[in-house]
């Protein structure tokens, strides 16, 4: 018995020293502030320069040009600085860039704002954004954004002349994305690509301080930032002096999270929280229009029945968007009006298409197919709005004896196989992620972008193609907006999808958190926060 | 006293009036345990509901929509609604009455046990009786690949085949199948290991039975008792595997009334509506209690050696 | 016993080259491109094909599988695809906190399962045994993310006594640890109870008792200390398989441990993560075995005295 309880002992205590050597330790802590970081306390006593966020995924790697996805460019807009921004209204503003000038379509030169800091003490030369830039051209994680740089040039100290491979109007828009962030040169030299983003480098007010592993990311603000971002005056610090997102997955527990104190911000809220949010007495929902048309029913253009035009608007008619909108996005954001979100300048606002089920059983009856038929519909993993909608379609496309299968694959299989053209209907979307029309249009709706670069409706109209090139090309902009204008009427009348819900950033605070706001492109400029 | 023929070998009348009176004897013992009546009689519920779903909650008729089946019929305007004399389990986010749903799921569920069992007992026990039977080499052989899934942790080796063959009940069941196999393996080859050295076995080989006979004939039957328990136990792990899995979201596409699957869905809910979670949950765990209790009283039954 | 050990030891050596054949054939023939996955909706085809070429996912499959086995006997097992960082990194980050709450889940089985056990079997048929039994095969039963959900729903949504998630603060390991600890403390129970049915059957402790010696010692003395080797073996297993099967417990209370890292891995086709990751559950799992084995050689009287 003796020996049972010594040998239980030994292995417990050899749990324990296992247990406790695994812990982490912040790498490269400097002072106290590692200790109060990563332990928020209930109800706000963090202390009033301590912002906690919760949010549902973490960002995958800190380098601008390793990845593309939206919690790591929350993060970039923090640590880093992009040539130029855009404002509320997504027109252009200095970044870090105060002056450009247009050589001609392909060739732009920017001034550069002097004696920037890095958080590494280097100071920003033209340098830096050469090998920035140049970087990013080449990254095939970025390549929807920057691809269209051709070379970035060294003019002088602080002045960089960039060349496009192509003219290519909506340049500026692109270079205010993230992922066309500006790094440190000797820094990204030094250590490499991957380590620097683990320990990135950048000029933003906020800089790196710890990350752990699938849990939290903690950021500080940077003493000696002396550049200028939206909204805070020059010379300023963020009010905020530490910053750490936590990472909490479930929908219903980030919002409990946010009710006991235990954080001030939450980062995407589902659907279904928000009325609870709205309701409460110590959050407020913040919701703005954001850059997506978030979903539609989008059609495989290529394959019967759907490429006779009478189906798509028989189908079309025969769904309810409205009370499809209204459960499974639970009436938030709006019913989509066109082939691009409203928020995109030159957006048109089209009528939404009624629930008529007689003058859909007409169509199908025209074409031939009254008895209905086979089909499917694939939607993405992990989105239960998108596979509420499924639902709803499915049990209302029974009125025209339409079976509909659910199939409901992650990623990973789901664009490779659209881009193939396996699927007879989808419920996919597009964000057009710099504001401006082309990249909303472009990839989508053009015959030559069949497949993984975006249209896998596998539509295809030459007049279509026509304008959507010249809206591209064309440094005129009322020729551009004209030719977008002819461009989405057309795209409405072939109805190769349909535009089902506009989304909205959703997102909360607590009501003693002053300054929170979201761009449309959905990134945080936290450095205008203060706490109460 | 024991009837004979002239040649003195029992008459066959007496051979079957034996095992009937044996059958007849486990049934009686089976009886007085408590816990097997109760896990029987829930067994016996799931199998009713499973059977008779289109009886109990059947297809409704919609004008405009035409017959749509009890799990599948929404109701927009009486959306998560709270239990009722029309709705006894209350209704989900599409206005689906959540009793119909648990009904019809019980038919998915009774399907996965069974087809689970099935290739996992199959594979198993073909698996099991060749190593125990024919030793080294391929005892080696079939116990190493043994060990090697059993190594892996069962719900990724699950997730894993899900992710490579898609999503979808059948794919649910394969994997899930797959992933009982060792355990199935390992039981009939240590019954068979202890059978085999028995003596009526050594007879059988005198006699120059083959070796396939004396397997499936002979040393099989007499492992049936762990089998049947295993079985049953085997349900109860493939109802709460697919379910898991289905939780996850790697199980069966909408609408499909899986109870993990429901499970799922509900849990955004569950703050505010809680019979989304808590119903398709009960309904799991109810299932897998009978059968784990089912099982404790086959154990009880069948196992002479815990008699007391 | 050293020479137990080492062959041991040996035998571990092909079951994990099994393991990495069977992970790596398994992420071969699972459909969905990781370099898609990686640069997201809407990247230029050249991009995609570029970034299949770095990840060597065009070579074919033997090249592939012999040079991740020569990495992997040098200790590299490759980056992750999603964050570049190295797989062994990536795990090491996460497996304590997985390593910390299947060991206190364990703790909580033992103080749970043992006594209630041990009370069972002592009072046979009392209303306490019969509950008792009844609660056990509950606790088995219970779909554990069902639990979960209805813990989070009781201590942190209603009484707001407890954390719903992570692990930033001790109180916020309770309710994952009750969680994960429920279904270890049924079994443990259950293997207690029969284990000391068992023993207080056998005639030293009648013996014992015909001497007359105090009720209370012998049960502590005699029948605890036999009754509680089988226990041992299955306490160490039941760790092993909670180090690999935490992964719901961790989903729903976003603990960032191993499990919910695989599954997350499994969905964004992370292929060094998900075959990194299983290789060293199954070694950790291997190891545990051997551990339980070792141990039980040990305090197990009768295989004890074969080595002296």
């Amino acid at each position: 018995m003796k020996k049972i309880l010594v040998l239980a002992a030994l292995v417990i205590s050899a749990m324990l020293l296992l247990t406790a050597c695994g812990q982490d330790a912040p790498p490269a802590a400097e002072n106290g502030t590692a200790n109060d970081a990563g332990t928020p306390a209930a109800n706000g006593a963090a202390g009033e320069t301590h912002l906690l966020v919760v949010q549902p995924m973490a960002a995958a790697n800190l380098d601008p040009s390793l990845t593309n996805d939206v919690p790591s460019a929350r993060v970039f807009h923090l640590i880093y600085q992009t040539l130029v921004y855009q404002d509320a209204d997504l027109n252009i503003i200095p970044g870090l860039a105060t002056e450009w000038e247009f050589l001609d379509a392909q060739t732009v030169v920017f001034t550069l704002r002097e004696g920037v800091r890095f958080h590494n003490g280097n100071i920003l030369t033209a340098d830096d954004v050469a090998f920035s830039l140049n970087r990013a051209g080449q990254s095939p994680h970025i390549a929807a954004i920057t691809s269209f740089i051709y070379e970035v040039e060294v003019l002088n100290d602080n002045q960089v002349k960039l060349i496009s491979e192509y003219p290519f109007a909506p340049m500026l828009s692109h270079l205010a994305h993230q992922a066309a962030s500006i790094v440190n040169r000797e820094e990204v030299e030094r250590v490499g690509d991957e380590a620097h983003g683990q320990n990135p480098v950048g000029t933003g007010p906020f800089r790196f301080h710890n990350l752990v592993a699938g849990d939290r990311l903690e950021l500080v603000r940077f003493e000696d930032f002396n550049s200028v971002v939206p909204g805070l005056p020059e010379g300023q610090l963020p009010a905020v002096e530490q910053i750490t997102f936590r990472i909490v997955p479930e929908a219903g527990v980030r919002t409990i999270e946010l009710e006991t104190g235990s954080a001030h911000l939450l980062f995407d809220a589902a659907a279904t929280e928000v009325a609870r949010i709205r309701e409460h007495n110590d959050l407020v929902m913040l919701e703005v229009p954001n850059l997506a048309l978030n979903t539609w029913l989008g059609f495989n253009n290529q394959r019967a029945p759907f490429d006779d035009i009478r189906v798509r608007q028989a189908i079309a008619y025969a769904i309810d968007i409205e009370s499809i909108v209204d459960v499974a996005w639970a009436g938030l954001g709006q019913v989509a009006t066109g082939p691009i979100p409203t928020t995109i300048r030159g957006a048109l606002e089209f009528p939404i298409i009624p629930q008529n089920i007689e003058r859909a059983r007409e169509l199908m009856a025209e074409a031939g197919l009254a008895d209905g038929f086979s089909t499917n519909v694939w939607v993405n993993e992990g989105n239960a709005m998108r596979a509420d909608a499924a639902t709803m379609i499915q049990a209302q496309l029974r009125a025209l004896n339409i079976e509909t299968q659910i199939n409901i694959y992650e990623w990973g299989i789901l664009l490779p196989a659209t881009a193939a053209g396996e699927h007879d209907m989808s419920l996919m979307g597009w964000t057009s992620v710099t504001g401006d029309p082309d990249y909303g249009l472009f990839p989508v709706y053009h015959s030559s972008n069949w497949g993984d670069a975006g249209n896998r409706n596998f539509y295809s109209n030459p007049r279509v193609d026509e304008l959507l090139d010249l809206g591209r090309t064309s440094s005129d902009d009322a020729v551009r907006m004209e030719a977008y204008r002819e461009a989405q009427i057309l795209i409405m009348e072939d109805l190769p999808l349909i535009p089902l819900w506009q989304s909205v950033e959703l997102h909360a605070s607590r009501n003693n958190i002053e300054g929170f706001t979201v761009t449309p492109s959905g990134v945080f400029p936290l450095w205008n926060v203060v706490i109460h | 006293m024991i009837l004979r023929n002239i040649d003195n070998t029992p008459s066959e009348q007496v051979k079957e009036k034996k095992k009937r009176s044996q059958l007849h004897d486990m049934w009686r013992r089976f009886r007085r345990n408590p816990v097997g009546m109760v896990g029987l009689f829930i067994v016996l519920v799931l199998i009713f509901s499973a059977i008779f779903a289109d009886v109990i909650a059947p297809a409704v008729y919609d004008p405009i929509l035409g017959e749509v089946p009890a799990y599948e019929f929404q109701d927009l305007g009486n959306r998560n609604t709270f239990p009722s004399r029309e709705h006894p389990f209350g209704t989900d986010n599409f206005g689906r009455c959540i009793f119909n749903r648990v009904v019809h799921g019980s038919r998915i569920s009774l399907l996965v046990g069974f087809v689970v069992v099935g290739i996992s007992m199959v594979v198993g026990v073909i698996l099991g009786t060749v190593a125990g039977y024919y030793g080294k080499a391929s005892d080696s052989i079939i116990m190493r690949f043994i060990d090697i899934m059993m190594a892996i942790p069962n719900i990724l080796l699950a997730i894993s085949i899900v992710a490579a063959l898609g999503a979808g009940l059948v794919n649910l069941m394969i994997a899930v199948g797959i992933g009982s196999i060792p355990l199935f393996a390992r039981q009939v080859r240590s019954s068979v290991l202890s059978v085999r050295e028995q003596e009526f076995i050594e007879a059988a080989r005198a006699i120059g039975a083959k070796d396939l006979r004396i397997m499936f004939l002979h040393i099989l039957p007499n492992c049936m008792a762990p089998i049947i328990v295993r079985a049953t136990m085997g349900m109860a792990v493939a109802i709460l595997s697919a379910a898991a899995l289905s939780f996850i979201g790697l199980g069966v596409e909408p609408p499909t009334p899986e109870w993990g699957a429901m499970l799922s869905e509900g849990r955004r809910f569950i703050r505010d509506h809680w019979p989304s979670t808590v119903f398709p949950g009960l309904a799991i765990a109810l299932v897998v209690f009978g059968l784990n209790m089912l099982g404790d009283g086959l154990r009880d039954v069948l196992d002479p050696r815990l008699k007391q | 016993m050293y020479k137990y050990i080492l062959k041991r030891l040996l035998m571990m050596i092909p079951i994990i080259l099994g393991v990495s054949f069977v992970i790596f054939f398994m992420t071969y023939i699972t459909p969905g491109d990781p370099a898609i996955m990686t640069l997201g909706e809407g990247a230029p085809p050249e991009a995609i094909e570029a970034l299949r070429e770095e990840m060597g996912l065009n070579d074919p499959f033997l090249v592939r599988y012999v040079t991740y086995v020569v990495n992997m006997v040098q200790g590299d097992l490759g980056n992750s695809f999603m964050t570049r960082r190295g797989v062994v990194d990536e795990i090491m980050d996460r497996f304590p906190t997985t390593l910390m709450l299947a060991f206190y889940g364990t703790v909580l089985s033992v103080l749970i399962g043992i006594p209630l056990g041990i009370i069972s079997a002592t009072k046979q048929y009392s209303i306490f045994d019969n509950a008792a039994t009844a609660a056990g095969l509950l606790g088995v039963s219970i779909p554990n993310f069902w639990l979960g959900l209805m813990l989070i729903i009781l201590f942190s949504i209603n009484l707001g006594w407890l954390p719903p998630s992570g692990i930033a603060t001790p109180s916020a390991w309770i309710l994952p640890v009750i969680t994960l600890g429920t279904g270890s403390a049924a079994m443990v129970m259950r293997i207690t109870r029969s284990s000391m049915l068992e023993v207080i059957r056998q005639d030293y402790i009648r013996t014992a008792r015909a001497k007359g010696q105090k009720e209370s010692v012998i049960i502590w003395k005699h029948a605890l200390r036999n009754a509680l080797i089988p226990v041992v073996t299955a306490v160490g297993l039941d760790f092993g398989f909670l180090l690999g099967g935490a992964v719901l417990t961790e989903s729903i209370y976003a603990v960032p441990g191993l499990g919910r890292f695989m599954v997350d891995s499994i969905r964004t086709r992370d292929f060094p993560i998900i075959q990194g990751g299983v290789l060293f559950l199954a070694i950790v799992f291997s190891l545990v075995n051997l551990l339980v084995d070792i141990l039980y050689a040990y305090i197990d009287p009768r295989i004890k005295s074969q080595y002296k």
